[in-house]
């Protein structure tokens, strides 16, 4: 149980800035949010707007990112793709969080046939690399950015499931719950209250590594012709449609190649600062 | 070793021997030491370099067997084994002229429908089989059972008849003009030894998928799927082997064009098929490289699919006014291409230079969308960028030139040809408008007519996959085959180039050069117009060394 | 123990019904006509009703599943491609073999680096060489696969011409006569060096490409359960009863190793699945491109099939992994 200091929320942020690692994350990510913010209002040049006039122009301030085979604006292409990248990172989360939580809650709370049920089901999920999985639902569904997105929320679901099935197991057993039932606390009071408190710490940290993931893998999937579609600026389809071009215009494949890097690292400190801050003890390195 | 290897030496022996010849060329290109001698065909007796020549290619082979897949993806593997009865060689005015390979003489009838062919004698396939009469009907009969792509080029046989051990006479149902024509592409001789190979009335089509005899210059030593085939000499080749000529081939799968430019550049590759424009004009500047880049007469079209809003033909003129032709040929193809007057593309002898060039035309594609008031609004395009690398940049240009008349267009890329095609097949399923490349096989206007926009050339039976039907078309295409000369046919081709203008299933959105990278010490390596559809001769392929 | 072998066994097979239920499932609900694409475009409606017929795809589909499984399990047949016409079970063990050995190299290159690094740097926790790594490691997490390939072929194939640039062996040598299919290991049993050699040199830039992501997981993995054994109280025990730190060191390590172990399973096990993003690239004839085709051309049996295959690997994997908890901790007793 979280201790009940004068603001649990200051010492938390307090840690977190004295952590190096997750104080860069964060950095990062605060940039790329601001970057994908503007450029819902603006990029310096329309990221769709094909001219051939201006095609392979090489970095420079006027085009700080070069062209593309078409004349695009990499920046702005990039920029725009730090909105998908974004957006896909979010549904991913909410699916599988949003599907995993409560059956977690569920699993762990009732017990019995409907946990048993619900945990063999999470075998057989487990039972695939994610990365294959969402290749088989994309298959089946059709090759889709949005279908990308639902993969991986139906691939990752049983994490969630799993983490907080155990965090409830956990704090059931535990006696201040028993106390809170002894003294007649309803049960969705007692789970508000008490239960839920205790696996967001464990959440959080798996939320943010899985954020990077999410974008990492959209991308990959993008990479192989099974995610976005043209003309989507998606930073993996970048890649993938910038790659031929590799000899004479590195910048077309390179700085979205980059900007994956950078939003996943970012997530990714964040995540393991998350991870040294809240829970000293919770050091499973979920990649 | 000089170039006369084959007689008494194992293949054993052969492998250690070039093994041993390749480590040592391994350390001179480490040492990143490259060398150019261009005056060096001048000087000495030409030496033939020991290593294997490395051609490499984007396109996966499907199959060894001739009669199954003669698409190039699949004829570049079969080309070194086996022969035509004819064949392309350069005329050395940029066209192409037919030349005589196994058979040596041939007579038309007059009405086109009987042809009779004199066999060259002394020819053995690489089993021992001789090459006879009796071998090329069994080609011809098994081209038929098979019944697969190449049948379709040949128009439809009703008998073939030995008439001596070197004569064959082929009969045609129907009157076939361009019949020498088509013999380049189908059938390739395989040796009818195979027929001892059928399991369950499959005309040996399983065991002749990956095993292959046939009276080529070469014979297949190893096929690593999706990596590499191997070819050494048929030691009793009927040309023989005086004079340079590769000793071993390799054509090796590389799909990335930028690994392909890299091979080249670093001398691991001796001839490329993959090379795109924009690495090419880069190429150029390095003197130990050669970038064959010719005008072809092949076009590629985006294909408009008669159902929805397509059958009505002011939509489909829209299409054509709406699309970018300068942005894609110029911006795109830098120019390595040229903006199309119709179906028949320039360099096939009925293309029809009186007809004006496609342009852009913004207000009259409007207008023309405003009068069809198409109902639907948003379409597929399917492309198969293996194929043709500018169909990504193809695709986004027309996405965006529709865009501006308030039209979606949604892209999607394949990667195989199977499932590109498998889509198309019914015409309720599928994309709205697929990308297609028009290659023509053979010097005529009758195959690319017939195959893409013959009303009987629908699923399954051709590739009409826009389930175009016209019947004035119809009787053009019919009666053009008919017609014994070019001059009598002419007049039905530029009618055809007319209805298909006007009305046709089709964007005529470019025609494009061929582009091969090859090292400069690569002698023999020769362009014809129709090379497009016929790897390269490698019988005259060497690598100086 | 051999109950605890025989529960895990008796999960693991319900885990492969369920697995081939749900890949079953997701493989029909594909949007194609599989008899009208097997049968070709050259098909007649004859041909096409043919083929229907002998893929039993008249069957409803719970039929249609069970003489699946069946055939799976009598015959190991697991159907036929249609967009090669071939055996499933065929291409498969045409195109699988590249795909293991560049896996199993790229962690023989890996597994003992990463937890070198991962020791060395939670022996120096919270100095700069340490950051460092834990910076490197986060940046080889993040970078895309493919992004690394195309870096690693600039350098060391363009550059520096160390390496070439692709395929599984030299364009003058024949693959060596299938045994394993593993032409490393094909080569040693023919005795054949220069093919060895070759081929040695074609898997050392994908393997390397591969090994750079695997590398940075067992290093992060390697030090912060190094790190946690380390603040143990028994460390601490031993430290004070004058036990030299070397020795210190071994011990935790051994204890650490269990989480380890898990991670270096699974990313075995995914890593195959991960070989395809680099395939393209390296021109490697591996399993994870035949996979994408497939995908990308709606070709139901083998994408059933390799999905089935990598989850069969993936959950093997698993389960020698938890045997190995016994060899390394011996107060596991199942």
């Amino acid at each position: 149980m979280p201790t009940r200091t004068a603001s649990p929320t200051r010492a938390f942020l307090h840690r977190m800035r004295r952590n190096r690692g997750a104080l860069l994350g964060m950095t990062l990510l605060a940039a790329l949010a601001a970057v994908a913010l503007t450029s819902w209002i603006a990029t310096p040049v329309d990221p769709y707007a094909i001219d051939v006039e201006r095609r392979f122009q090489t970095p420079a301030p006027r085009y700080p990112f070069g062209t593309d085979d078409l004349g695009r604006d990499v920046l702005s292409r990039v920029m725009a793709g730090s909105r998908i990248s974004f957006g896909v990172a979010s549904f991913v989360l909410v699916i599988a969080s949003g599907l995993g939580i409560p059956l977690g809650v569920v699993s762990g709370y009732r017990g019995g046939w409907l946990d048993e049920m619900i945990m063999r089901v999470s075998d057989v999920f487990l039972a695939f690399p994610s990365f294959l999985l969402a290749m088989a639902i994309v298959a089946a569904l059709g090759s889709t950015l949005v279908n990308a997105i639902l993969a991986l929320g139906i691939a990752w679901w049983p994490r969630y499931a799993r983490l907080v099935r155990g965090q409830v197991l956990s704090v059931k057993q535990s006696l201040y719950v028993d106390a809170a039932r002894a003294i007649g606390a309803r049960e969705g009071r007692l789970l508000a209250r008490h239960i839920l408190p205790n696996c967001v710490a464990p959440l959080l940290v798996q939320l943010a590594t899985d954020a990077g993931n999410a974008i990492l893998i959209t991308a990959s999937l993008s990479f192989v012709g099974l995610g976005a579609k043209p003309p989507s600026p998606e930073w993996g389809f970048m890649v993938a449609q910038g790659r031929q071009f590799l000899l004479t215009a590195w910048w077309v494949p390179i700085f979205p190649g980059l900007a994956i890097a950078t939003t996943v690292a970012a997530f990714l400190f964040v995540g393991d600062g998350l991870r040294d801050v809240l829970d000293p003890r919770l050091r499973s390195t979920a990649i | 070793m000089n170039g006369r290897t084959g007689d008494g030496v194992t293949r054993r022996e052969l492998l250690i021997r070039s093994a041993r010849a390749a480590a040592g060329v391994g350390v001179a290109g480490f040492a990143g030491a490259t060398w150019v001698r261009p005056f060096a065909a001048l000087a000495a007796p030409a030496r033939v370099s020991t290593r294997p020549l490395v051609f490499v290619v984007r396109t996966e082979t499907l199959t060894l067997d001739p009669h199954q897949n003669d698409f190039i993806y699949s004829q570049n593997a079969q080309r070194p084994i086996y022969e035509p009865l004819v064949d392309y060689a350069p005329d050395g005015k940029g066209g192409a002229t037919i030349v005589p390979v196994l058979a040596t003489e041939w007579r038309a009838s007059n009405d086109a429908k009987t042809y009779t062919f004199r066999l060259r004698p002394n020819v053995r396939f690489s089993d021992g089989t001789p090459f006879d009469a009796a071998a090329a009907k069994w080609n011809f009969d098994r081209l038929k059972a098979v019944n697969k792509g190449p049948a379709a080029r040949l128009p439809a046989i009703d008998r073939v008849e030995a008439l001596d051990r070197l004569t064959v006479r082929v009969h045609l149902r129907a009157p076939f003009a361009p019949f020498i024509q088509a013999l380049a592409k189908a059938p390739y001789m395989v040796s009818p030894a195979a027929q001892s190979r059928e399991s369950g009335g499959d005309q040996a089509q399983r065991w002749l998928d990956t095993n292959a005899v046939g009276t080529g210059p070469f014979v297949l030593e190893t096929w690593a799927r999706g990596q590499q085939l191997t070819y050494a000499r048929n030691p009793n080749y009927w040309r023989g082997w005086s004079g340079p000529h590769a000793e071993r081939i390799t054509i090796r799968l590389v799909r990335e064009s930028a690994t392909q430019r890299l091979m080249l550049e670093a001398g691991d590759a001796d001839l490329a098929d993959g090379i795109i424009i924009t690495d090419a004009d880069a190429m150029k500047k390095n003197p130990a490289l050669v970038i064959e880049e010719h005008s072809t007469p092949a076009q590629i079209h985006v294909m408009l699919r008669m159902r929805g809003a397509m059958l009505d033909p002011k939509f489909r003129e829209a299409l054509r006014a709406v699309f970018g032709y300068t942005s894609f040929v110029g911006g795109v193809l830098l120019n390595k291409g040229r903006v199309p007057n119709g179906p028949i593309a320039k360099g096939i002898w009925a293309h029809d230079p009186s007809l004006p060039q496609y342009r852009r035309e913004l207000v009259r594609a409007r207008q023309l969308i405003q009068e069809a008031a198409p109902a639907q609004r948003s379409f597929v395009l399917q492309t198969i960028s293996p194929f043709f690398p500018y169909y990504p940049q193809l695709a986004q240009i027309l996405q965006q030139n529709l865009a501006e008349v308030g039209i979606a267009l949604t892209i999607e890329d394949r990667l195989d040809a199977a499932s590109f095609i498998g889509a198309l097949t019914a015409l309720e399923r599928g994309p709205d408008m697929y990308g297609w490349a028009i290659n023509p096989a053979y010097d005529d206007p009758h195959d690319i007519l017939h195959r893409t926009y013959h009303s009987t050339s629908v699923p399954p039976t051709a590739q009409n996959f826009t389930f175009y039907k016209n019947p004035q078309l119809d009787a053009l295409i019919d009666r053009g085959v008919s017609a014994p000369d070019r001059a009598r046919r002419q007049p039905f081709y530029n009618e055809a180039q007319r209805v298909l203008r006007a009305d046709g299933p089709a964007i005529y959105c470019a025609q494009f050069f061929q582009i091969f990278g090859r090292r400069r010490p690569l002698n023999g390596f020769v362009w014809h117009p129709f090379l497009f559809n016929l790897p390269p001769d490698f019988y005259n392929l060497w690598v100086e060394a | 123990m051999t109950q605890y072998i025989a529960r895990r066994l008796a999960s693991l097979v319900f885990v492969l019904l369920g697995m081939s239920v749900l890949t079953f499932t997701l493989s029909h609900v594909i949007p194609a006509d599989p008899a009208a694409a097997a049968a070709g475009f050259n098909a007649t409606a004859e041909q096409i009703a043919q083929y229907r017929l002998e893929m039993g795809l008249d069957h409803p589909l719970h039929v249609q599943y069970l003489r699946y499984v069946t055939g799976l399990v009598l015959r190991g047949d697991l159907g036929r491609s249609m967009l090669n016409q071939r055996a499933v079970t065929e291409d498969i063990r045409t195109f699988l073999p590249a795909s293991v050995e560049l896996a199993v190299v790229s962690f023989i290159l890996c597994v003992p680096l990463g937890i070198g690094l991962g020791t060395y740097t939670a022996v120096r926790a919270g100095r700069l060489s340490d950051a460092a790594t834990r910076g490197f490691a986060i940046l080889g997490v993040s970078m895309p696969i493919f992004i690394v390939a195309l870096l690693l072929q600039l350098v060391f194939y363009k550059e520096l011409r160390w390496f070439p640039s692709g395929g599984r062996l030299g364009s003058e040598f024949a693959p060596p006569e299938a045994i394993t299919g593993l032409f490393l290991v094909d080569a040693l049993l023919r005795g054949n060096w220069p093919v060895f050699i070759s081929a040695l040199h074609h898997i050392v830039l994908p393997a390397a490409t591969l090994a750079v992501a695997n590398l940075a997981v067992i290093t992060r993995m390697t030090r912060s359960s190094l790190l946690e054994v380390l603040s143990a109280d028994y460390v601490r025990t031993a430290r004070a009863k004058g036990l030299s730190e070397i020795r210190v060191l071994r011990h935790a390590l051994k204890n650490s190793l269990i989480p380890v172990v898990t991670v270096i399973g699974l990313q075995f096990a995914s890593m195959i699945a991960y070989v395809f993003l680099i395939e393209h690239i390296f021109s490697w004839p591996g399993i994870g491109s035949y996979a994408v085709r497939a995908i990308l051309g709606l070709d139901f049996q083998p994408i059933m099939a390799i999905t089935l295959l990598f989850s069969a690997i993936y959950v093997a994997v698993n389960f020698v992994v938890d045997l190995s908890y016994l060899a390394l901790d011996p107060r596991i007793r199942y």
